[in-house]
């Protein structure tokens, strides 16, 4: 029906063509394709038929979802396979780790009594070891996720669950790190920079199934306010304002979980107040006018100044005054942990391997060996990941937020790696979020989505 | 010619980054080198690539390909190069070829790459070389593919496919595979050995007793052995405090001025420097004075002496020789050295040889007089010899030690029972405690005795106060 209402129209169109034979030829072609596209039209009830059970329809949804879903269902997969990949291997009848065993003990206390006793009888034997200072949220986390699981597996013992949590948590981190990337660039170089992150061999190392050693959750909690403080710049393009306020708590809640779970955690408040401080320098530079500066920073100081609030009001109550005073002489204790002078007994810092500053004698043999520990390859793409950003932003004004942010986390968490390699947990993050930029860049040149390189 | 916009550039950016990473992925990293140099070269070559491309479209043709060529060549000398120096020759020979036929191009690159399959699987190539070149080959049919095609919509699909393809291929799996490698063989810290020997502590010793070590157990100590810990990794820097009233000042403990402060009537103390101390004294009185500082209330008190301390003794000698003048310490190592080799001498004696560089080794002339075995240890530099001051030897279920007469060299030299390893132990910590307890199972010590040994890694003694 449809082919022979189409020939019919066509027909009527012809009447432009004043060649006879031109004419009847490509009548008689139309005639003759006529007979082709009957099967067609079959063929096409034949479909409909199927439509009506449904299958069409389903399948219709089906790639919709896929569509618009895909990078939910990517990083589903990058977290299932990142914590099958990590427990695959375990086959011990104990725990990896020194460490493991400290917080296997802790939550066992917690476990067994429900609480973390004030004094530790075993540490720094024969006195024992006030546990006032303790950061608590990763152990309270483990024993409360441990006793729910024991709801459903009641043999299930805590040993062998801390096999399967910190593989769990690690392979969490895919969810904020996905949204870093998103919010620095677009979706690909979310699941791109997930995808590197879980299955980074350094950090990988670090957050083996049976080894619950805080790394798993530090990587984890170093990425949530990250991402909440993105959320927050995002809303505050619109101006300070109800979104602005909630997301910029949030920031300030997520920061306090963050120093709850992890003693060197003061660097993520220094990572945002650089930004802030940077990006009002730079509109200063721009615009030459302090005044106005001023102005159009207001949003972005209100909403710092309320994250600093929260993170305190939810901080200094459990570590005391003195902690914000901590946090600020932070970068600047960092450099004195080795020290040996003016002291009265051994510093054992010097002697612990992590500690230890790279091989190489200079700065850029100390960062080749940073490099070549962490990964030579992605070292290299987030260097030209930054310069690309960096000619972004001063030739063509784009980037600004990326670049800042990267920029600082990079040379901040660089710096502290050639101090000692146990910072290069710290720099993994940007380099693979840099490097994960560079890489969805160039998948959008490439495939046409953009059409220069500094766009 | 070729015409270099962002998307062609952005097109070849992937691909050299995808051929260069399956290259470092996949090499012996031993082949890499040392950072920064081959890397800065290797980028150095990616970006020279670009501007060859850059600049044959304002080029005359045969110059661009004579360049391009030249430089093919000299990448061809590196081995880390090769991969790159192929993609360019393979470039030529479709650029060349491509007036003929593009099937032809196509057919000269596969030859080209089966040509050199062939070359780089002559020994000694390592296997991850021929796959490289096997995904260099993939590389080449794409690249010619993105170059010799114009770029309509559905050739844009098809190369969407391939970037797809490539970061599956190329960041994916490998990344996949080494987080697999490293999950499946990592192994663990704690080792059988530690494990029984933390359980029979448990099951064998007074609920109240301290197990004093050095830091690095602290931590399986408290909670597998159920027991305290002197220190631990969470506290290594840690002071102990004493009531001043309550402890003996004339104890051999306080001998050193630099080794405590008392301050408020308490006595400070650094739990390093103590443990340190008792590895590294000589001196079993003190080493005793110590410890009883820590044992607390229980009558039960044990030391631990693994073979991990034995790595561990530049920093446990460091910290016990550590002075707050100098805001330093003096590091002692313990060498362990593998046999090189085994020869008869002259006199149908038997040489066990020890290696080191520079033409230096220790040397062990194993002698049989009258059915009896004498072994006479040696430092052999270049062709002279010095005798080494002691050696330490089994025979049969026994440990012998024996000073050597006339020696040149000071120190001691411990032969394992199999004779594989020797340990060269230097003067300042041959009669240290640990040496004492971990070599010598605690021989000659009247307040260390040897409770348990599992499997030579840890061995427990129980301190003896009276």
């Amino acid at each position: 029906m449809v082919a022979r209402k189409l020939t019919e129209k066509l027909k009527e169109k012809l009447g432009f063509i004043k060649d006879e034979k031109l004419k009847e030829e490509v009548v008689k072609e139309i005639e003759g394709n006529k007979k082709t596209p009957q099967p067609a039209t079959k063929d096409k009830k034949d479909e409909i038929e199927i439509d009506i059970g449904g299958l069409k329809r389903i399948e219709k949804r089906s790639v919709n979802f896929i569509k618009k879903r895909w990078p939910l269902l990517l990083i589903i997969t990058i977290i299932l396979l990142g914590f099958y990949i990590r427990i695959v291997g375990f086959h011990y009848p104990y725990l990896r780790n020194i460490d493991s065993y400290y917080f296997y003990r802790y939550m066992n206390f917690v476990v067994k009594d429900g609480h973390i006793p004030a004094i530790d009888p075993y540490m720094t034997a024969p006195e024992g070891l006030p546990t006032s200072g303790l950061r608590r949220l990763y152990i309270y986390l483990g024993a409360y996720s441990y006793m729910f699981t024991r709801l459903f597996k009641p043999d299930l013992q805590l040993w062998r669950f801390l096999i399967y949590f910190p593989a769990l948590l690690a392979s969490l981190a895919a969810i904020p790190m996905y949204y870093i990337g998103k919010s620095l660039m677009d979706r690909k170089a979310g699941v791109i920079a997930a995808f590197l992150f879980i299955f980074n061999p350094f950090n990988m190392t670090r957050t083996l199934g049976g080894d619950p050693d805080s790394d798993c959750i530090v990587l984890l909690m170093t990425l949530v306010p990250i991402a909440l403080f993105l959320a927050t710049q995002k809303t505050l393009k619109n101006g300070w304002h109800k979104n602005s306020i909630i997301y910029s708590l949030l920031t300030g809640i997520g920061l306090a979980l963050f120093a709850h779970t992890w003693s060197g955690s003061w660097y993520v408040p220094w990572l945002f107040a650089g930004f802030v401080f940077i990006k009002i320098v730079i509109d200063l530079v721009h615009t030459k006018n302090l005044s106005r500066t001023m102005q159009t920073a207001k949003p972005l100081l209100f909403s710092f100044l309320t994250i600093v609030l929260v993170f305190f009001l939810l901080t200094v109550p459990f570590f005391g005054i003195r902690y914000p005073i901590g946090i600020v002489r932070g970068p600047f204790c960092a450099s004195q942990y080795k020290s040996e002078a003016h002291i009265r007994f051994p510093n054992v810092w010097v002697s612990i391997a992590e500690m230890t500053a790279p091989d190489g004698s200079g700065i850029l043999q100390k960062m080749s060996t940073v490099a070549l520990r962490l990964n030579p390859y992605m070292f290299i793409l987030s260097v030209t990941s930054l310069l690309y950003l960096g000619l972004s932003f001063f030739k063509k004004g784009k980037h600004k937020d990326t670049f800042i942010l990267l920029f600082i986390w990079f040379i901040g968490s660089l710096a502290a790696s050639i101090f000692a390699v146990r910072f290069i947990v710290l720099l993994s993050t940007p380099v693979v979020i840099a490097a994960s930029i560079l890489i969805a860049k160039l998948f959008r040149v490439a495939i046409g989505e953009d059409k220069e390189i500094l766009d | 010619m070729i015409k270099m916009d962002d998307k062609k550039i952005a097109q070849l950016i992937l691909w050299l980054v995808s051929v260069v990473y399956l290259y470092f992925k996949l090499s012996i990293p031993s082949k890499i080198g040392v950072l920064p140099f081959k890397y800065l070269f290797l980028f150095f070559c990616a970006v020279s690539i670009l501007l060859i491309f850059k600049f044959s479209s304002k080029l005359d043709k045969n110059i661009s390909y004579a360049l391009t060529g030249t430089f093919s060549l000299v990448l061809l000398v590196f081995p880390v190069t090769r991969p790159i120096s192929c993609l360019l020759i393979a470039f030529l020979l479709i650029k060349i070829s491509s007036f003929i036929s593009k099937k032809i191009s196509y057919i000269l690159v596969f030859v080209f790459h089966f040509l050199f399959l062939i070359f780089a699987t002559i020994p000694p190539t390592h296997l991850s070389t021929r796959i490289i070149l096997f995904l260099v080959l993939f590389c080449s049919i794409v690249y010619s593919f993105i170059y010799n095609k114009p770029l309509s919509f559905s050739t844009n699909n098809i190369l969407v496919v391939f970037l797809i393809f490539f970061f599956l291929f190329v960041f994916v799996s490998p990344n996949l595979v080494s987080a697999h490698q490293l999950a499946m063989y990592s192994p663990t810290i704690l080792t059988d050995n530690w494990w029984d020997a933390l359980n029979w502590i448990k099951n064998n010793t007074a609920n109240c007793s301290v197990i004093a070590t050095y830091w690095d157990p602290g931590h399986f100590i408290t909670a597998i052995a159920e027991r305290g810990a002197v220190y631990d990794g969470g506290c290594q820097n840690s002071k102990a405090h004493f009531n001043a009233s309550l402890i003996d000042m004339n104890s051999k403990a306080f001998d050193d001025l630099t080794m405590y402060e008392l301050s408020d009537g308490q006595i400070i103390r650094s739990r390093m420097k103590d443990m340190a101390t008792v590895l590294y004294t000589d001196d079993e009185e003190k080493a005793i004075d110590i410890l009883k500082l820590y044992k607390g209330n229980c009558s039960e008190m044990y030391f631990i002496a693994s073979s991990d301390l034995v790595g561990k003794s530049q920093w446990w000698s460091y910290f016990a020789t550590w002075s707050p003048n100098t805001g330093k310490g003096v590091k002692s190592f313990y060498y362990p050295i593998r046999l090189s080799m085994t020869n008869k001498a002259q006199d149908n004696s038997t040489n066990y040889v020890y290696s080191l560089e520079n033409n230096q080794a220790f040397v062990v002339n194993e002698k049989n007089i009258s059915g009896v075995l004498s072994y006479t240890p040696y430092l052999k530099q270049g062709p002279a010899f010095a005798k080494v001051g002691k050696i330490v030897y089994f025979s049969g279920n026994h440990m012998f030690l024996k000073p050597i007469k006339d020696a040149e060299v000071p120190g001691m030299i411990w032969m394992d029972p199999s004779k594989q390893i020797i340990y060269v132990i230097p003067e300042e910590i041959e009669n240290s405690m640990f040496t004492r307890m971990y070599f010598f199972n605690g021989a000659g010590l009247s307040h260390f005795q040897l409770v348990n040994n599992w499997g030579g890694e840890v061995k427990l003694f129980k301190v003896k106060f009276d």
